[in-house]
């Protein structure tokens, strides 16, 4: 059934405590999805001097793997500043990428590919972890609960076509796309369609799960120049079947339903949060208070964006810049203009 | 004159737990009981009988009074998918919106929304009562048996798809027809029905009145001389 899971602190104060929100929101819906379960975090803004520092998590590497980058950049060990942590069989380090180096070309020079090493994420400000196992065990591996940073999106599993494994798992980084990563509930229907497509222009997947073709085509509309809530706005004519899916990246997070509305999803908005999951079971249980949860829309794609709020570095402290805060509504296309999306005065599907 | 309601806060407790201490109040001669703290927990008050009233402040997760079987339930919130699903009778008023499938499958008794209902409302209703106050979303009254839905908003795409004996009041727009789903004129004991309904849950008629949803009857039976109304609806 997979449960998935939204959270942006608008207030930028919460600190470490965003992780605990999402680890809470994953528990609540531990019983929707046994099998895997994952959290992508978009971190603080980095300090000047760091904008350069990629943050890049890795899997089954062996001790010669990173001198495959030789040349391409400089991998920053502790001592100057980077990170290097490995638990659960991944390896999250620092690296300084040499002037034109892409995350391509890091990709290739790694030897990454199906099966073998993989890149689970990469960014400025991502990181991303998942594993097959409940929350509770992610939780012991990797101590989401301590993260800090704005907005983060959690998945958990329950696999229904292809195989139970850590590549299978969600989210998905979006590979190529810097801080960019999706999680998925439902069943992408045109899936092989798609992917024939991709593969035949040259992409590589990693797995045989329906959902990490999202992030491909969501990679595929940006290199055409569309904006990533553009992007999002596509996918609904796209993509056929059922999907819920969420986005976390930089700029921000968002959340996308399908046409029909196959699949459940709450989202409640106050003037600190923006919180979106599976069931409101996981809203309750995070966030207490007086707030009201609605279903966006069938048919909607919502992009909340962090930058709408003035002061990002520091959070939105000012309370009139919190409730300036709204949703970039994206234009849905014709055809898709849903009554109930006007008569509920949900998130914007549409201008 | 009412007695107090048996007051149970679901703080920590399992939903099991909860559906417990409430039968463990009727057993204990309650008839009236109040869930505070629900905090989208599912399958609350499920089955419940006859002359039992049940209050939950707050929102619900999924089958709130899923299989309630005589007892009159009030929800003070949003609830999930299938509330009130394959209820026996009884009477199930939710005053918010409500996901997936409200009313799924009932057999008689009376469903009433005091806001929204998601995708595929009133699915496969065997009987009784669908009344919602605000819009339904795409596919309501999928494969209806029987029974009745009262839409006082809009509905979307996919309103009255392959209905049997169901029928469908709509008293806003629609989007795409479902398969096979025709307009007819109301009689006048559809128009007692609908007056009725509503002054019974206190909801204003809409202003342009109800239209009415009823199968076709072209997909009841099939006919290889119309296979092709068959690659349509399916």
């Amino acid at each position: 059934m997979c449960g998935i899971i939204g959270f942006w602190d608008k207030t930028g104060q919460r600190g470490a405590s965003t992780g605990r929100v999402v680890l809470t929101m994953l528990e609540a819906l531990g019983c929707r999805g046994p099998d895997s379960a994952g959290v992508a975090l978009i971190g603080p803004e980095p300090a000047a001097d760091r904008e350069w520092a990629w943050s890049i998590r890795i899997a089954r590497f062996d001790e010669e793997t990173l001198e495959r980058l030789e040349g391409l950049g400089a991998v920053v060990r502790p001592e100057a500043g980077g990170v290097w942590a490995r638990s659960g069989g991944s390896l999250r380090f620092t690296f300084r990428p040499a002037p034109q180096v892409t995350v391509d070309d890091l990709e290739r020079a790694l030897g990454a590919r199906r099966g073998g090493l993989e890149v689970l994420s990469l960014g400025r400000r991502l990181d991303l972890v998942k594993q097959v196992g409940s929350p509770a065990q992610l939780e012991a591996t990797y101590s989401v609960s301590s993260w800090g940073g704005p907005l983060a999106i959690g998945h958990t599993r329950m696999s229904t076509e292809s195989r139970i494994d850590l590549s299978h798992s969600q989210p998905f980084w979006v590979h190529g796309v810097p801080d960019l990563a999706t999680v998925h509930n439902g069943h992408v229907t045109n899936y092989h369609q798609l992917r024939r497509r991709a593969e035949q222009q040259g992409t590589t997947f990693y797995t045989d799960n329906d959902s990490e073709v999202i992030g491909v085509y969501l990679r595929d509309r940006l290199q055409q120049g569309r904006s990533l809530p553009e992007a999002m706005a596509d996918s609904l004519d796209d993509l056929d079947g059922s999907f819920n899916y969420l986005v976390a990246s930089a700029d921000g997070l968002g959340i996308v339903r399908d046409r029909h509305g196959f699949k459940p999803l709450v989202l409640a908005e106050t003037d600190d949060f923006v919180a979106v999951a599976t069931e409101e079971i996981a809203l309750r249980r995070a966030l207490p208070g007086d707030y009201r949860a609605v279903e966006p829309p069938p048919a909607s794609a919502t992009f909340y964006s962090m930058s709408s709020c003035p002061s990002q570095a520091a959070g939105c402290l000012d309370p009139a810049a919190r409730k300036a805060t709204r949703p970039v509504p994206v234009p849905v296309s014709a055809g898709t203009d849903h009554p109930a999306a006007a008569a509920a005065g949900g998130p914007a599907g549409r201008t | 004159m009412n007695e107090q309601p048996v007051v149970l806060d679901c703080g920590d407790l399992t939903s099991r737990a909860i559906n417990r201490a409430v039968r463990a109040a009727i057993a204990g001669g309650a008839t009236r009981i109040q869930l505070r703290n629900p905090a989208g927990r599912h399958n609350l008050g499920v089955a419940l009988p006859a002359g039992i009233e049940l209050m939950i402040e707050g929102s619900v997760g999924y089958y709130v009074a899923g299989l309630n079987d005589g007892a009159s339930v009030t929800v003070h919130g949003g609830a999930g998918w299938g509330a009130a699903e394959s209820m026996h009778d009884g009477t199930v008023v939710i005053h918010g919106d409500v996901g997936n499938a409200v009313a799924a499958s009932i057999r008689a008794g009376t469903v009433v929304v005091y806001g929204n209902a998601s995708t595929r409302a009133g699915i496969a209703m065997k009987g009784g009562i669908l009344l919602v106050t605000g819009s339904v979303g795409p596919m309501a009254g999928f494969m209806m048996q029987k029974g009745v839905m009262i839409v006082c908003g809009d509905a979307a795409d996919g309103v009255a798809d392959s209905l049997y004996a169901g029928t469908v009041f709509l008293g806003g727009r629609h989007g795409e027809l479902g398969a096979d789903a025709v307009f007819e004129d109301l009689t006048a004991s559809d128009q007692e029905l609908i007056a009725a309904t509503l002054e019974q849950w206190q909801v204003a008629r809409p202003a342009t009145g109800f239209r009415k949803l009823v199968a076709g009857r072209r997909l009841w039976n099939f006919q290889q001389s119309e296979r092709h109304l068959w690659k349509s609806a399916l």
